[in-house]
């Protein structure tokens, strides 16, 4: 996996709880283990990230604002991989 | 709201899995989804999201958007997501701005989850022995077997009660019935 979006990622879950109490629900743009925008949801925060924020394509991570593992997490109940 | 549905139904049998042919591009694809590649995409209730194989998002030249913790019964690993739109050719149904996951898959391109499959209404039946799904989007309608079961099953128990309730009168009908073939 990509070095620097595990980066963001590890970032992001180190302040999973303080980022859900402050935004709740919202979509966070990260980079540079650094919040750098906030949206209503991904779409948005894509669209934003790219032509308002000129974050370069694969630099950049979006997850949801909360303290919920389903937001971060996936799981597979019936395959193998 | 526009309401969009496809369904799939065994020639004959029942099917072991639910397979329908999807066509995946990055969010905001505004071309024709005919010209889209189409992947085998497997419709799994097990799967909390969907999920694409690594090898077809990388051949897609797909661009990470995210990162999931994954969760199997080999272990937890971090794994990309990309923002999609996802295309069925079986009546041109979309759903656009959806998260997937790259994950190695063996024996399909694709995963339907329970993230598109809750988005809208999905039943499975096996009405003459042949396995029919069909899924519709937004939802429209509950669907729930359990009162349909009952008052089948009503009427069932009272038919029977009726039969077994009145031997005369039955021996009566059958009496009549025998004269009948008689004359």
């Amino acid at each position: 996996m990509n070095e620097q979006l595990q980066k963001e990622f590890e970032y992001f879950l180190k302040n999973r709880d303080e980022f859900s109490k402050k935004h709740k629900g919202k979509t966070l743009v990260i980079s540079n283990k650094e919040v750098v925008g906030i949206y209503d949801d991904k779409a948005s925060a894509y669209n934003a990230a790219l032509s308002i924020l000129k974050l370069k394509p694969g630099s950049f991570i979006i997850q949801e604002a909360s303290s919920d593992p389903s937001s971060y997490m996936q799981v597979f109940h019936s395959r193998v991989l | 709201m526009e309401q969009r549905a496809l369904t799939i139904r065994s020639k004959n049998g029942r099917l072991p899995v639910l397979q329908t042919k999807a066509c995946v591009a990055p969010i905001g694809f505004s071309g024709n989804p005919d010209s889209l590649q189409e992947l085998n995409a497997i419709w799994d209730t097990g799967a909390t999201n969907t999920a694409m194989d690594a090898g077809i998002a990388k051949k897609l030249k797909l661009i990470p958007t995210g990162v999931r913790q994954v969760h199997t019964a080999s272990g937890i690993l971090d794994t990309e997501t990309y923002l999609v739109d996802i295309f069925f050719k079986l009546n041109k149904v979309a759903i656009r701005n959806m998260e997937v996951t790259a994950v190695k898959l063996g024996n399909a391109d694709m995963l339907i989850g329970m993230d598109i499959i809750t988005m809208g209404d999905f039943a499975i039946t096996n009405a003459d022995g042949r396995t029919t799904m069909s899924f519709r989007t937004p939802s429209m309608k509950l669907i729930d077997f359990v009162p349909e079961s009952n008052l089948h099953n009503m009427k069932l128990t009272k038919r029977l009660r009726q039969k077994t309730s009145s031997p005369t009168k039955n021996a009566q009908v059958s009496r009549k019935k025998k004269k009948k073939k008689r004359k």
